[in-house]
């Protein structure tokens, strides 16, 4: 018996027969160590995923082919995994559910009758009433169980063979329903390759087994060597035992090629798989070693003409394929011989110095070593990527630290003129980092709040050098600012520690992240104390100048009230003496007496009045207020600016409106107010001739509410540069006036509620304008 | 002249000081004619009547200062007695100076005021009698003829009789003639008296 086409792959491990269902086959791989429980779950599992994938219907439409896959060996060796997969893929190109069984005979060890009568008993009981719609022979050893026995349990299936060499068909001469491609392993073209690629070769040598097989190949060999040019020599050495041969082949000289055909047996008898043998062999030759087989490629053969088990499978299923598809097998029409592939050993192209590129078109170059290049192009781009980046990185930080290097210096130069311009000015700046409660300040700050040079400052140290009265006040300022994001101002006074107290102003501007979180506080701080002492002896003086302007109003008034009360003492004092008079003569006049001493009465009566005016006008207590009459008020302002009307021969008109509201006023306020604005238009009209001196006194209701008192005069007027400027203090346009009593009037009027204004006059001169609201009268609800 | 001859004119705008001092002037004898303002004054009074004015200073419509201006333009020679409530001091040398009497401030007691009363009194007699002087001495200078005036003029300016008929082209005998008629017409006993007539009226400058 002999295993041709699968060399090597004769021995065989267990012979339990196997159905292999792709899908069983790729569950398993998800499930790679199942429990035995998990059996009906994956059968349910299964069955799920079979509905799932749509594969159910097309089942339930056609039959599910079977194929049954038989191979000669014991196991699943490389080379069949290979055929197989390619087998079972071609098979089911149709896109029909084929199901797959495989039986690993084992006949090649047990390889006798006995052996064979169980097997096919056992193989009738197994595919009984099963039906097989084809068989695949998987090599000679195969095909020849199956054209034995086949009748026996799978009558009249057509089967269909791969691996199996022309000579082998030939000589089991098969029925026509058994097709396939036979192969036809014809060593003369690798022969002619490798002389073509070692021209320099002038000897090859042959080497062989001593199995059947083996002897069969030997035989082919000496055919195709005659083929070959003469100036060749060729040498067989067969017949040897490996160790020998070993021995033989490590002495051969440069000029040598070697080539094996199949080596099962040796000299001394012992069997090999022949791609072990290929091995040893290969391993001992110092010259190239060619072959013809696929399972040689990768034991030590440079290469050579071969049919590979991936096409070979291919080329079974396709027609497994066919006949499933209801062509008829014999009646298939099939190529005479199986293409051969030319295929290398890329390390022993490497070993022997053999040129790719010398090689035909179509070679195929297997355990091809990927360069350092190939294998390490990622890690080689991604390092010199990273060392790129790196440099860049590295040029980039450098870059960076000259411009920060610049910047510092430009800093450093920008402090000086700061501190420089700071120290010109007198400033101290400072900054307060929110967050970290830490302020920086300039020497000039620290020295402005007596803070050392090297001590550090947060926010309650620069509080402690405030005055205790001024922290609450600072405090506050800061937080307004800190809430409200805002620049703030604020003045205090300092307690430093040389004794000296200072007016510090401060002027800050809070700085804010994206957030609008306060981060920090930027400001500057300045000694304001002289300017400060110079504002507190001007508010003095001003305080002063105040107080003796109003003395001078009420000297005013109490004097026009003195002029007032003249007139009658004066009346007194002559009527008194009249009377005595009358009452010295002989003949008493008793009614002049009498008329005499109520004259006196009311003279009397008369200076009581002013007299008690005058007192009302020192004993009333600061404004107070008393309902008066808007008219009663202006009248007796009139009386006292009497004198003053009278001297300056200035005419007086007076329109005072009926049914005036009762206003709240302090009499002796509204009286220095009136008097003033009186005298004042007086004084301003002695520059108009006497005729055109005109004093014009009114009341009247202002707008439903309050009233309106306005005294006009006839003077040149006020200009509008100086009627901005009237109601300011110390203002004035008189030569010995003090710009006292328009500041004081208008503070007056401010204070009752209402408002003293200057209309200038239609025609000529200025009306000052006192508006004053209504008493609240009080609502009686009884 | 008694005081019944002289009558005071009192001007006070204040109606009740007006009444008193009518009342305390009268009660002492005196001839008072009231106004309540300087306008009925000017308007009413007699520039012939003896008397004097009692003038408050200030008054509307016109102060006794423009009065007394008033009264000096028109040559009138009433003597003033001011009376004022508030008294200042450049205001009463100004009227003083400007011929016032005196310059009283109220309350006035009654002796202070008469005695300013009987001065005014007094001087307006002055006036009146030098006045009348005048008139008379006028009226004899008016008598010379121009020559004679002429030989007056030379008189009193101190010349002689010689250089008097030299200026005048004629011969001493004449200038001696027209001399004695001047000293008769003026009624001068002497050549001192005659300079002090010539002077009275203007003559001498």
């Amino acid at each position: 018996m002999r295993d041709l086409g699968f060399p090597g792959h004769s021995q065989v491990e267990f012979s339990v027969a196997q159905s292999i269902r792709p899908n069983s086959g790729r569950l398993a791989i998800g499930f790679s160590r199942p429990l035995p429980v998990y059996t009906k779950i994956k059968r349910a599992g299964l069955v799920g995923l079979t509905v799932l994938l749509g594969i159910s219907p097309a089942a339930a439409a056609e039959p599910v082919r079977t194929v049954l896959i038989v191979y000669g060996e014991s196991r699943l060796s490389p080379a069949i995994m290979v055929g197989d997969e390619n087998i079972r893929s071609a098979a089911q190109g149709g896109g029909q559910p084929v199901d797959f069984l495989t039986e690993f005979l084992d006949v090649g060890r047990f390889a006798d009758e006995g052996y064979e009568a169980l097997l096919t008993d056992f193989l009738r009981g197994k595919y009984q009433g099963k039906h097989i719609d084809v068989v695949v022979a998987g090599g000679p050893t195969a095909l020849r169980f199956l054209l034995r026995h086949r009748e026996q349990f799978l009558s009249g299936t057509p089967v269909v063979h791969a691996a199996v060499t022309s000579a082998q068909l030939k000589a089991l001469s098969p029925p026509p329903d058994v097709v396939g491609v036979p192969i036809d392993p014809d060593p003369l073209p690798t022969l002619e390759l490798a002389l073509r690629l070692h021209p320099q070769a002038r000897r090859l040598v042959l080497v062989t087994g001593t199995s059947a097989w083996d002897l069969d190949v030997e035989k082919q060999l000496r055919q195709a060597t005659a083929m070959l040019p003469r100036r060749i020599q060729v040498d067989f050495l067969a017949n040897l035992p490996m160790t020998e041969l070993q021995e033989r082949l490590s002495l051969l000289r440069s000029d040598t090629l070697v080539f094996v055909g199949s080596f099962q047996r040796d000299g001394a008898g012992q069997s090999f798989v022949n791609r072990d043998a290929i091995v040893q062999i290969a391993s001992a030759s110092t010259a190239p070693v060619y072959g013809s087989y696929s399972s040689y490629v990768g034991a030590g053969i440079v290469g050579g003409y071969m049919c590979t088990f991936e096409a070979m499978g291919r080329q079974a299923g396709e027609i497994v394929q066919r006949v499933l598809n209801g062509e008829p097998a014999s009646a298939l029409f099939l190529p005479a011989a199986h293409r051969s592939a030319l295929i290398f050993d890329w390390r022993q192209l490497q070993r022997f110095g053999i040129n790719e590129k010398a090689l035909p078109q179509g070679s195929i170059l297997e355990y091809r070593q990927p360069s350092f290049w190939e294998t390490y192009c990622g890690r080689i781009v991604t390092a010199i990527v990273v060392v790129l980046l790196q440099a860049l990185m590295i040029a980039l930080l450098l870059l960076e630290r000259r411009l920060r290097r610049q910047t510092s210096a430009e800093l450093l130069d920008s402090e000086k003129r700061m501190n420089l311009a700071a120290n010109a000015v007198g400033v101290g700046i400072w900054a307060w980092n929110v967050g970290r409660d830490d302020i920086w300040a300039t020497p000039q700050a620290r020295n402005l709040y007596g803070i050392g040079e090297l001590e550090s400052i947060n926010f309650e140290r620069f509080l402690n050098t405030l005055d205790v009265s001024d922290r609450e006040q600072a405090k506050k300022a800061v937080a307004v600012a800190l809430a409200s994001n805002a620049g703030f101002e604020t003045q205090y006074r300092v307690n430093h520690p040389d004794g000296k107290n200072r007016w510090v102003s401060m002027q800050g501007q809070v700085e804010s992240d994206a957030a609008g979180q306060a981060v920090s506080i930027v400001g500057v701080s300045h000694d304001i104390t002289a300017r400060k002492l110079a504002e507190q002896a001007a508010e003095q003086h001003r305080d002063e100048m105040v107080r003796m302007a109003r003395v001078g109003l009420v000297g005013q008034l109490s004097g026009s009230i003195a002029h007032e009360l003249n007139q009658p003492l004066s009346a007194i004092l002559a009527n008194a003496q009249a009377a005595q008079r009358l009452l010295g003569r002989e003949a008493v006049d008793q009614q002049e007496i009498r008329d005499t001493l109520q004259d006196i009465v009311d003279d009397d009566q008369r200076a009581v009045e002013i007299i008690q005016r005058l007192r009302s006008l020192f004993n009333r207590g600061e404004s107070q207020r008393q309902p008066l009459h808007p008219n009663e008020v202006v009248r007796d302002a009139l009386k006292l600016a009497h004198n003053d009307i009278v001297t300056h021969q200035v005419s007086l008109e007076v329109e005072l409106a009926d049914e005036l509201p009762v206003v709240a006023v302090d009499w002796v306020q509204l009286q220095q107010v009136l008097l003033n604005l009186i005298v004042n238009a007086c004084e301003v009209m002695v520059e108009n001739e006497p005729a055109t001196r005109k004093l014009k006194v009114r009341t009247w209701i202002n707008e439903g509410r309050g009233v309106i008192i306005e005294v006009t005069d006839t003077g040149k007027g006020v200009p509008a540069s100086v009627a901005a400027r009237l109601f300011e203090s110390f203002f004035t346009t008189k030569t010995n006036g003090m710009g006292m009593g328009l500041a004081i009037s208008r503070s007056i009027i401010d204070a009752h509620g209402g408002r003293l204004s200057l209309v200038n006059n239609s025609e000529r001169g200025a009306a000052f304008r006192i508006s004053l609201p209504a008493m609240e009268v009080p609502v009686n609800d009884h | 002249m008694t005081i019944r001859e002289f009558t005071i004119c009192l001007i006070d705008d204040d109606p009740s000081v007006l009444k008193a001092l009518d009342r305390l002037l009268r009660s002492a004898g005196y001839r008072v004619e009231a106004f309540a303002c300087p306008v009925a004054f000017l308007n009413g009074y007699d520039p012939k009547q003896a008397g004097c004015l009692l003038l408050d200073l200030t008054m509307p419509g016109m102060s006794g200062m423009e009065v007394q201006q008033r009264l000096n333009e028109a040559g009138a020679h009433l003597p003033i007695v001011f009376l004022t409530g508030k008294g200042d001091i450049p205001t009463a040398v100004r009227a003083l100076k400007d011929g016032a009497v005196d310059f009283l401030t109220k309350p006035v007691s009654d002796e202070a005021l008469f005695a300013a009363i009987r001065e005014a009194f007094a001087k307006n007699a002055a006036n009146r009698l030098s006045r009348a002087e005048l008139t008379l001495i006028q009226r004899r200078l008016a008598s010379l003829t121009p020559r004679e005036l002429e030989v007056l003029k030379h008189v009193v300016a101190g010349r002689l009789n010689k250089q008097i008929a030299g200026d005048l082209g004629t011969v001493e005998k004449t200038i001696k003639v027209h001399r004695a008629r001047v000293m008769q017409k003026m009624q001068a006993k002497s050549l001192v008296e005659l300079v002090r007539l010539a002077e009275r009226v203007g003559v001498v400058s």
